[in-house]
Parts: C-alpha cells; sequence; structure tokens
C-alpha cells in the first residue's frame, strides 16, 4: 500500500510518497515550479486516481492541471479550463479548492475560485462551466475580500444527493443548495461576523473551513475568522464548540475519514496575534464533536510561531487515518496513528498552502 | 502584412517550442489583432497573455519594435509592416 501526500505550496507542488508504512517519505518537486498552488485534490472515483492542482503563474495567470499518473505526467487543456463568460466581466484569479462529486456522477468536479464564484465540471475536472445560480445570487454585491481575497474556498457535495452542495467564501459565509446548483440560499445562523455592528447577519461571515463527514451528511463543523461551530440540521443553524479549545480563531477544520465524532484543528492566538497560543506548535482533535479537545503535541516543535492555513491540514482514509498538516514555514508533519504522534514529512519548502492524501 | 512574435522561453512549450511566430495581418492590425492571431495558431498561449477579458497580464511585457505596449496604445498600439513584437515577463515576484 502507497501513501501519496500532495503539498501545495507558494512557489510550486511537492509530491511526498511512502510505501512503508507511511514512516518514511519520498520527496518529489517543485511540479509547477514557481506556480502558486492553492487547490489540490485526489478524485479517487476513477479506476486511477485523477491528482488536480489549480496552479497560478505570477506572470502568466491562473490554470488547472491533472494527472492520471500520480504526477509522473500532467496535462492542461490548449483553451482555459476555468474562465468566466463574457458577460460577467469578470477573470479568473486563481482556484482555491476542488471537490469530485457524489460517486453516482463520476465525471463532476466542481471548482471554488476567486472572485468568489463555483464552476462545475462533468469531464473529469478537465473543463468547467460557471454556476450562474451562485454567481446571480442577489447578495453577491455585498461579498467582500478577506485578507486572502475573495473565493469560495471550500465545497462540500453531498455524499449521496448529487442536488446538494454546500459551499463557504471569506467573505460571505456558507451558501448551500438544494436544487443542483440554480438557488442558493445562506445558512449562517449562530455563526459570528467579527468587527461587524451586526454581530449575526444573515450573510458576510469570515467564514474560513467547513469539514462534513460522509457518514453524518447533516452535521458541519465550522472554522469562522473568531469562531468554532458545529451544525447538526445541514447548516440550518450553528453552535458554538470552542469552550474546550485555547482558541476561537484558527483556519484549518478536518474532518476524521471513519469516526464521524471526531475533527481536527490548528488554533492560532487572535486575529491580531497569528501565532499559535504560546508560540507552541499543537493539534487539536476532539473525540466527541466538539465537546473537548485534546492538544496533540508528540514529535511536533516545542518553539513554533508560524501557522497553518485553511487548506494546509487532511487527512488519508486509511485505517487508522493518517493526518497531515503544512505549515507557512514550508514545514509538513504527518501522523500515522490518528494524530497521537507525528514526524517530519519535508521542511524548508516554501509556504504550505494546502496539502492532501491518498491511499492507492 | 507581416510580424514577428519572440516568445520567451517559458511559453516556448505552448507553441511547439518556437522562439519566434511569423504572423500574417490585414492592414492596420493592432497589438490585439496580432493576439487573435497568435491565440489561433497556438491556443495554450492565450491565457497566459491574456484573461478571459482579452486584458493583457499585468505582468507580461508587450514590445513593440522596442517600445513597451502600455508606453503606445495598449492593446491597441498599431503594428506596422514588419514589426517585431517581443513578449518579455516583467521582473515580479518574491
Amino acid at each position: 500500500m502507497t501513501t501519496v501526500l500532495a503539498i501545495g505550496t507558494r512557489k510550486g507542488l511537492w509530491l511526498a510518497t511512502s510505501s512503508a508504512g507511511r514512516t518514511g517519505w519520498e520527496v518529489t518537486g517543485p511540479h509547477h515550479a514557481m506556480n502558486d498552488v492553492y487547490a489540490v485534490a485526489f478524485d479517487t472515483r476513477r479506476d486511477r486516481p485523477r491528482l488536480l492542482a489549480g496552479i497560478t503563474s505570477e506572470h502568466y495567470g491562473p490554470s488547472v492541471a491533472f494527472s492520471d499518473d500520480l504526477g509522473a505526467t500532467w496535462q492542461e487543456p490548449d483553451h482555459a479550463p476555468i474562465a468566466f463568460p463574457e458577460d460577467t466581466g469578470a477573470a479568473l484569479a486563481r482556484v482555491w479548492q476542488f471537490a469530485p462529486g457524489p460517486a453516482s456522477t463520476p465525471e463532476v468536479v466542481y471548482a471554488g475560485v476567486e472572485p468568489s464564484a463555483v464552476f462545475k465540471s462533468t469531464d473529469g475536472g478537465q473543463t468547467y462551466e460557471l454556476v450562474r445560480g451562485l454567481w446571480d445570487h442577489p447578495h453577491r454585491p455585498q461579498w467582500h475580500p478577506g485578507f486572502g481575497g475573495m473565493a469560495v474556498h471550500t465545497i462540500l457535495p453531498h455524499p449521496t444527493d448529487e442536488a446538494r452542495v454546500l459551499v463557504a467564501m471569506s467573505t460571505g459565509g456558507v451558501y448551500a443548495t438544494d436544487d443542483g446548483g440554480e438557488h442558493w440560499r445562506a445558512r449562517n445562523v449562530g455563526v459570528q461576523a467579527y468587527r461587524n455592528p451586526d454581530r449575526y447577519p444573515e450573510f458576510g461571515q469570515c467564514v474560513h473551513k467547513v469539514a462534513r463527514h460522509p457518514d453524518h451528511p447533516e452535521r458541519f463543523f465550522l472554522q469562522n475568522h473568531h469562531g468554532v461551530y458545529r451544525s447538526d440540521d445541514g447548516a440550518e443553524s450553528w453552535q458554538s464548540i470552542a469552550d474546550g479549545l485555547p482558541t476561537d480563531f484558527g483556519f484549518a477544520m478536518v474532518a476524521h475519514p471513519h469516526r464521524p465524532d471526531v475533527i481536527y484543528n490548528f488554533p492560532i492566538q487572535a486575529d491580531e496575534r497569528r501565532y499559535p497560543p504560546d508560540g507552541r506548535c499543537a493539534v487539536y482533535r476532539s473525540e466527541d464533536a466538539g465537546k473537548s479537545w485534546d492538544a496533540l503535541t508528540a514529535g511536533l516543535p516545542e518553539v513554533f510561531w508560524s501557522g497553518v492555513l485553511r487548506d494546509a491540514m487532511c487527512v488519508d482514509d486509511d485505517d487508522p487515518a493518517g493526518v497531515y498538516f503544512g505549515t507557512r514555514s514550508g514545514s509538513v508533519y504527518a501522523s500515522r496513528d490518528e494524530g497521537d504522534h507525528w514526524q517530519p514529512v519535508a521542511e524548508q519548502l516554501p509556504d504550505v498552502l494546502c496539502v492532501r492524501a491518498v491511499v492507492v | 502584412m507581416e510580424v514577428t512574435v519572440r516568445l520567451p522561453s517559458a511559453l516556448r512549450t505552448r507553441a511547439d517550442e518556437k522562439s519566434t511566430v511569423d504572423l500574417k495581418l490585414p492592414e492596420a492590425a493592432t497589438l490585439a489583432d496580432l493576439l487573435d492571431a497568435l491565440a489561433d495558431r497556438y491556443p495554450a498561449l492565450e491565457r497566459r497573455l491574456r484573461d478571459e477579458r482579452r486584458e493583457l497580464r499585468r505582468y507580461v511585457n508587450f514590445f513593440v519594435d522596442g517600445e513597451e505596449c502600455r508606453r503606445l496604445g495598449g492593446a491597441a498600439t498599431p503594428l506596422r509592416d514588419a514589426a517585431e513584437v517581443q513578449i518579455i515577463p516583467s521582473v515580479a515576484g518574491g
């Protein structure tokens, strides 16, 4: 059994491969050198996993590349895979997220992009069309850029119902469709809007990440710009689960692949102090859906003033699950025992923007 | 009229490894017309030189007979017969 970890950075993609039970890693790269790689995904619905990468050149703009041989070779369509239609007056800045659709639609792949929009592919992620329902949403003129840009950074297709998709954006908040993308409704009840005169508006929250376990499709976990929440009613309402964490700020939120009550988070001290609490590197795990949290530090640096971005933490689907995260200071850590112990996979890379793992 | 386009090394893989491309254009053609013709011949170049609004990529420079087009007429810069257009990425990034 081989595990492949894709590591998207500010200056290219690295691929770490382990055939030794996730104890030793061979790292190759940079692939797509000098392109920032905000989004990677493994589409495992195919005979061979397809690796998708959203790549953006400072000079030559954004693109999508895919590989059907785990990064040995790459393909890019001649024509722009993702492009805004002329009437929108918009231009793609970068891809922030890929999300393969449910197993019932094996060629459907969603892409979340900057400026905030969702695109849908029906050819396995090679070419995409704008999802008009969200683009035409009457709230859109009131969505504003967060510090990192204005993007749909999270897409969670329902695991069995292809008509239902949930997205999150900064800023704007959470939106979901129940009819295949024609209509979208804000789902932010209970999520606070930091530095907003109205603390609980219908929309406008700076949601950083949302996660869901496929066995509990009505339950979501959300890391907000201050605030950590759970929803048990399909994102109709949200309740705080931040009490057991040292801080309610952060970016990452990851669901365990097999145990629906297990989630991972990487707390950051505060909006205006974006360091881990006490300068310690600690992943936090809850095994009871957010009621309580434990700090996981074994094998992690004791002095750590870096951070972990919203897509720079992931799990594989092995058993026991592997957990991975990359840092803004270019280190990548892996745990092969669900977070109890950690070891470095790579160090001194460019700042890590995203990680995704697959077991083949 | 005929014009010559010189491509930077990073883009030659999108143009059959050519460093120069000769194009025939109608009279009174502009830089935008040249880019249209270039896109017809090598579609993979288009999104790397212009976005989907047909706006020139901010950090790509287009020198028309030695003068950067933004000091001329931008994409509307008229071309002369036998003009040379050099495409050079700007100094950017970190």
